[in-house]
């Protein structure tokens, strides 16, 4: 059902429909042309093995995925909050860090 | 604890057999993790078979390793293509997707502690499926 081009990623293609699914070890996220073929295509995955439908894609990989008027914002802000917590860091006073905020991207190469 | 021994054996993840001669077993441990709600309470606790994978030797018990990892950019891309295009994107969760592979290689581990079959105390469990620890672990 889904064609290979990186090794988590999956594309499904049948006339005008198109499928996304991203793998990552038992985190999935899958995006479809429409509603009917994202339904289907769960369904039949959950004949495979046992898979729980999360709905609306919302965290994945420790990105916070949040709608936005604009589009969509993707930050670490929960996942930033868990480290804090886990090091009991949580009451810590900020401090700032000078870093480059104007720094362009380049057709040569994207900063890491 | 219960659980998750009651999921390896619906799984068949292993068959119990005779300890074979000259074969390297597979020693184990039981992890316990806390599971908590997002507010902070405790919600239960869970418990892990898990496999110590050092105890595996190379080309005996396994071949390849292969870590199936995501690249950000392509989370991304995938992200702005179903973002422009208006599509619904969907977080789906497999359920002990570690007990999803197959074995390829035959790898034989000990029972699992306070689980070991009191008829057959000497008996080994040779996996059919893998098992979080394994080096075949995805």
């Amino acid at each position: 059902m889904e064609a290979k081009s990186d090794t988590s990623l999956f594309i499904y293609h049948h006339g005008a429909e198109i499928a996304y699914l991203l793998l990552y070890v038992d985190d999935i996220v899958l995006t479809a042309s429409s509603e009917s073929l994202l339904w289907w295509i769960i369904a039949s995955l959950q004949q495979e093995f046992a898979m729980k439908d999360l709905g609306a894609l919302r965290h994945f990989h420790g990105v916070t995925v949040e709608p936005h008027p604009t589009g969509l914002l993707l930050h670490q802000r929960q996942y930033t909050l868990d480290i804090l917590e886990r090091d009991g860091m949580t009451d810590c006073k900020p401090c700032s860090t000078p870093v480059d905020t104007q720094g362009k991207l380049s057709e040569a190469g994207a900063p890491q | 604890m219960e659980e998750e021994y009651t999921v390896l054996l619906a799984n068949q993840t292993w068959d119990l057999v005779p300890r074979p001669w000259g074969s390297n077993i597979v020693t184990g441990k039981w992890i316990w993790t806390h599971k908590r709600r997002a507010d902070g309470t405790l919600e239960r606790y869970k418990a892990r078979w898990v496999l110590r994978g050092s105890t595996q030797r190379p080309n005996v018990d396994y071949d390849e390793t292969f870590s199936p990892v995501v690249k950000p950019a392509i989370v991304r891309t995938v992200l702005l293509l179903a973002l422009t295009r208006g599509w619904p994107v969907h977080k789906l969760d497999v359920k002990n997707a570690f007990l999803q592979g197959v074995l390829t290689k035959t790898v034989y581990c000990s029972q699992p502690a306070e689980f070991v079959d009191s008829s057959r105390p000497d008996m080994v469990c040779r996996l059919n499926k893998s098992l979080y620890g394994l080096k075949q672990a995805p």
